[in-house]
């Protein structure tokens, strides 16, 4: 079972983890990044469309900051989607509201139950943009010619 | 006189009886042209006499100056209000000579050249009449202050030229004082009624800065500003000695002072504490208060009965009071205070007239007082909503960090447990196959589903261990608020317990350096300390350090014995605090937003240094920090050594 590409944005190493072991056993690649700033790196170099997992609170930059840099580069926000997991779903800062509606971005709440992950996932999975494939960053990956139809081969 | 007609032509030889009568005629008509004269002169000189009689009686004083400023006539009064001036009196001196205006001052008490006095005015030609007259101010005979109004007006010959000044002067000193006064009390009245119709700009800044009000005085041994602005425009209307404000509470029959004025600094706090112990109550054999509630104001005579005799005769008058009187201050005819005032030992009687300023002053009082209860009510009121407003959102906030705090460690459990399900069906498989599975991962291979089930338990477990931190450390919070942490105190050994809590954090943190150093030769540093305690904030220092200094860098902890005193510290290489942070850090709820977390979870919930301060410094000890921006951070706390 080869599914998509999934980066983990998430600075508790221990729920990170837990991610990986979830995302994996269903087959999906995971590319763990422990904050905002390690998570651009990883959207910057990547040629393949992800699935973005996005704490909100993190050193360095937090999960809002972080989104509000990809809305600032158009190419990020059109070849990714992502999802915001946050225990803090109920204290967002105001006028960020807008910000996920303008990135189509999904809201999955800390304590997560699995299946509720996976099926945000599997839905952002289906939200990628045709064209480039799932997949590890790097030119050969998008050589490939891999497409969005990738995440739902099983 | 008519002229005589010559008959001494006629006769040259012997005498003619014509021409002797003639001569005699002569003579007589001579005479009477003398009587006449002098009947004229004595006329005259009576006349002079009259007007010298009248001028002296007159009650004004008159003064004429010849043109060039010679004091030619003065009349008895002018002359006794120069009295000590005028002791050598000479005609032949002038003004200037004789000194008499120096030094004169006008109403605003501006010293007058010789050109600016009344007398060379008028002999510029100016007339000062009616409303023009004016007033000179100088020092009389006796050395007290003279206040004189000059009028007059200059005489001219039939040419039109000035040959004179004419002065009427006349003793105002008493009744421009009096007119001094009324001025005064109508200002401090208008002062008053300011006070009632000004807007207050800042309340709430008011009522910081004067916590006192006449409601709360009690606790307040100082008068507050308005208090005090009150009773002196009070007096300066009523013009007393010594006037005192205090409110009344006729349920409790106590008395809280306002204000007092009149009485030296040093017995300000005597006479505070002796109105606050006094209670409000009626004198025996002499029921005051339902007069006062009535409206009305009161008199005390110490020369009369019942004070004139034991025990009031007897009690002590520190001021040295005769009488005094007693004003209520009523709002809606309600009693809320009264207003009393006294002349000390001078006798006063107090006149009709007097009472009923004292009623109206006592009701404008009572007015500025009530409105200065009622924007105090108003002040604590805004103060108390602005800070149910603050507790609220910083409760909001609190629940928010804590409700992350919760779920955060909650969501690996969680998750551990639910992939544990999952893996269920090939755990079964396994024991019914008997075969090792391969993980469930995948990918990993070579770890079986014991191996990784032993993980995902262990991470639970760490979570959950963090959880109960979490409570732990709002439980200790609540404790300490509430005043009920509870330390057991016993005699133990700080450098086991820092070791204990060092050997904890190697074992949770192994890639990280922990160094441990204690005194050499010594194994024991004793401390009469709870033991759980001390190594909860050990581990409270170790973790922060652990969570902001860079992971390569070591982390040396100590363990000194200074004379009596035992020290931990724990120092980091990690970014540094500032002198503003170093002494915010110890607030409840305190996380210097700045530094971002090095390892582990990014927010915590600003416990842990409250509580660890709170512990130190109930077990006699004090904690502390040296760091600079930028050059790591030293935490360290002292305790005093066990006998």
């Amino acid at each position: 079972v080869r599914r998509g590409a999934v980066l983990v944005v998430e600075d508790d190493e221990d729920i990170r983890e837990s991610i990986r072991l979830i995302l994996e056993e269903e087959g999906y690649q995971v590319l763990p990044a422990p904050d905002g700033v390690a998570g651009l790196a990883i959207l910057q170099q990547s040629l393949s469309a992800l699935v973005v997992l996005v704490d909100f609170r993190m050193p360095r930059m937090d999960g809002i900051a972080m989104l509000r840099e990809v809305a600032k580069h158009q190419p990020l926000a059109r070849q990714h989607v992502y999802v915001l997991v946050t225990a803090s779903y109920d204290q967002l800062p105001p006028g960020c509201a807008d910000l996920m509606a303008s990135l189509g971005v999904r809201t999955v709440k800390k304590p997560f139950d699995v299946d509720v992950l996976l099926g945000a996932v599997a839905r952002a999975c289906d939200a990628l943009p045709v064209g480039h494939g799932g997949g590890l960053a790097g030119p050969s990956s998008s050589a490939s010619g891999g497409s969005a139809g990738s995440c739902r081969a099983k | 006189v008519k002229e005589t007609t010559p008959v001494t032509r006629q006769s040259h030889n012997r005498p003619d009886p014509v021409a002797t009568d003639a001569a005699a005629q002569e003579v007589r008509a001579r005479d009477e042209r003398i009587q006449s004269l002098e009947a004229a002169l004595r006329a005259a000189e009576a006349r002079a006499t009259r007007a010298e009689l009248v001028l002296d009686s007159m009650t004004d004083g008159v003064m004429i100056f010849d043109h060039a400023g010679r004091v030619v006539r003065m009349n008895a009064t002018a002359q006794a209000l120069f009295a000590s001036r005028t002791d050598e009196w000479n005609a032949a001196q002038s003004f200037d000579e004789r000194k008499l205006h120096e030094p004169v001052y006008d109403e605003h008490d501006h010293q007058l050249t010789r050109e600016q006095l009344p007398f060379a005015r008028i002999l510029r030609g100016e007339e000062l009449t009616g409303a023009k007259a004016v007033d000179i101010i100088y020092q009389g005979p006796s050395g007290q202050r003279m206040q004189v109004s000059i009028s007059g007006a200059p005489i001219r010959d039939e040419q039109g030229k000035i040959v004179a000044a004419l002065c009427e002067l006349r003793d105002v000193t008493e009744r421009r004082r009096l007119e001094r006064r009324t001025e005064e009390a109508l200002g401090a009245l208008l002062a008053m009624a300011e006070v009632l119709v000004r807007i207050p700009e800042e309340p709430a800044a008011h009522s910081a800065a004067s916590p006192s009000s006449p409601a709360s005085l009690t606790d307040h041994p100082h008068m507050d500003a308005p208090a005090r602005r009150l009773a002196e425009l009070t007096r300066r209307v009523l013009g007393c000695e010594r006037l005192g404000i205090v409110t009344v509470d006729l349920a409790s029959g106590r008395q809280a002072p306002v204000a007092v004025v009149g009485i030296p600094e040093d017995q300000l706090p005597q006479w505070w504490h002796g109105t606050e112990q006094a209670p409000f109550a009626d004198i025996p054999g002499f029921p005051f208060i339902a007069r006062l509630q009535a409206g009305e104001i009161v008199v005390f005579d110490i020369a009369k009965p019942p004070f004139s005799e034991p025990p009031f005769s007897e009690m002590p008058n520190p001021y040295g009071v005769r009488s005094a009187l007693i004003a209520p201050l009523r709002v809606s005819e309600r009693l809320i205070g009264t207003l009393s005032y006294d002349y000390g030992p001078s006798a006063h009687e107090f006149s009709q007239q007097e009472i009923e300023l004292a009623g109206a002053v006592a009701t404008l009082a009572a007015l500025v007082l009530e409105r200065e209860r009622l924007l105090q009510e108003r002040a604590t009121a805004q103060a108390d909503a602005l800070a149910l407003r603050e507790a609220n959102r910083r409760m909001d906030e609190f629940v928010g960090i804590v409700s992350h705090e919760l779920r955060t460690p909650l969501t690996t459990v969680v998750a551990n447990i639910q992939i544990a399900q999952r893996w269920l069906p090939r755990i079964e498989a396994q024991r019914v196959g008997g075969q090792p599975q391969p993980s469930p991962a995948g990918e990993g291979g070579a770890d079986d589903v014991a191996t990784q089930l032993a993980r995902l338990l262990e991470r639970s477990d760490r979570q959950a261990a963090r959880l109960t931190r979490i409570v732990s450390d709002l439980l200790d919070m609540s404790r300490i608020q509430a005043g009920r942490l509870e330390l057991r105190p016993e005699r133990c050994n700080l450098i086991a317990i820092a070791l204990e809590a060092v050997e904890e954090q190697r074992a949770a943190h192994p890639q990280r350096t922990i160094n441990l150093t204690a005194p050499t030769g010594s194994a024991e540093v004793s401390v009469l300390a709870d033991a759980d305690r001390i190594g909860q904030v050990v581990t409270n220092y170790l973790t922060n350090a652990l969570k902001y200094a860079p992971p390569a860098l070591p982390i040396e902890v100590r363990v000194e014995q200074k004379g009596k005193h035992a020290r931990v510290s724990v120092q980091d290489q990690g970014p540094g605090l500032s002198r503003g942070e170093q002494q915010r850090i110890w607030e409840r709820f305190h996380r210097v937003e700045r530094i971002s977390v090095e390892s582990g979870s990014g927010v915590g919930l600003g416990l842990g240094l409250y509580i660890s301060r709170t512990i130190i410094e109930r077990l006699g000890g004090q904690v502390g920090v040296q760091s600079a921006r930028g050059a790591g951070a030293t935490f360290y706390f002292t305790l005093p050594v066990a006998e």
